[in-house]
């Protein structure tokens, strides 16, 4: 079976025509699909809830892909719906249980050793429980810079900061990490 | 560890996340069923702005109508009210009254000191035309003209 690959500017000509919007959109998960996945998940640990979460984006690309002016890429809007997704969901997470970020931390920290769809060695497990003692954000930014390697000005767009305060971030996010590898045991 | 320097920039990148198996496939069937697959209920009466105030206005005007329709006449005591009251009661009633409007007529004929006029004295009456034509005597016209 070929596998037809549209490009951005397809998808969305053919969502708009409605013979042919479900197919379109059909291809835009198959597209986006693991992108938004791996996004979410590094982020909320957990794979019930990186399920749950981008399903959630899916529906509300869905929903708002119309509207969608052109203004950026389409990969930002995407990037940008399924990065709103976990920070509601870790802000709520807090809210619900008012938790101190301590807490949260221990509880995401807890799921790296309990899940069985999480396995790596000690060094990894360890680095992964470092990033999450950086706040949601600057977890976020670092995510994207260190594991999607996009440049900043993609960042800039998704995130809505300037590229001086992300470098600023980024940095900052890595000498942290790296000294709490250095003072944790092994 | 704690004298080692640790480069994360230049450390190997490893995913330590895994996924269940088929996840992928399964995943795009899922977001189908959640979106243009989903069954769209149709609902057989649409529902409205327009319709709503439509609906109020009725029943306001319906509600209007069978008041003012059901509410007794100011005039009338009501059939109901009546119907517990003896026949003989009513006629009692009446001719009493009658008898009190006659007496004070002449009462106020004879009185001098009583003074009013003569429109008042027949405002005070409150004899219709109806009880005039009902004491007359038709029998006696006849020979008077």
């Amino acid at each position: 079976m070929i596998e037809i690959k549209l490009t951005d500017s397809d998808v969305l000509a053919k969502f708009a025509v409605p013979e042919t919007r479900n197919f379109a959109f059909d291809q835009l998960v198959r597209i986006y699909q693991q992108k938004v996945y791996w996004h979410i998940r590094k982020m909320v640990i957990d794979h019930d809830d990186a399920n749950d979460l981008t399903q959630e984006t899916f529906i509300k690309i869905w929903k708002a892909l119309d509207d969608f002016k052109g203004n950026s890429q389409l990969f930002t809007w995407i990037y940008r719906i399924a990065t709103n997704e976990c920070l509601n969901h870790l802000a709520k997470k807090r809210r619900r249980f008012f938790l101190p970020l301590n807490d949260i931390t221990e509880e995401l920290s807890n799921k790296i050793d309990d899940s069985n769809l999480i396995s790596g060695d000690e060094i990894q497990l360890k680095f992964q429980k470092a990033l999450l003692t950086l706040p949601d954000k600057q977890r976020l930014v670092f995510n994207m810079k260190y594991y999607d390697e996009l440049k900043y000005e993609e960042i800039s767009k998704i995130t809505g900061t300037s590229v001086g305060a992300l470098k600023a971030s980024y940095h900052l996010a890595v000498k942290k990490v790296e000294e709490h590898l250095k003072n944790s045991p092994f | 560890m704690k004298n080692e320097i640790i480069d994360i920039e230049n450390s190997q990148k490893e995913n330590i996340f895994k996924v269940p198996e088929n996840y992928f496939s399964n995943l795009s069937m899922q977001i189908q069923a959640q979106t243009y697959g989903k069954i769209k209920v149709v609902p057989l009466i649409s529902w409205s702005k327009q319709r709503t105030w439509a609906s109020i206005a009725a029943c306001l005007i319906i509600g209007i109508l069978g008041y003012f329709t059901s509410m007794p006449q100011q005039d009338s005591l009501g059939t109901e009210s009546l119907a517990s009251i003896a026949n003989q009661e009513i006629i009692n009633y009446l001719l009493q009254g009658n008898m009190n409007q006659t007496d004070f007529a002449e009462q106020i004929s004879n009185d001098k000191t009583l003074k009013f006029g003569d429109s008042e004295l027949l405002d005070n009456l409150k004899v219709t035309d109806k009880d005039i034509l009902q004491s007359i005597n038709y029998e006696n016209i006849d020979h008077e003209i």
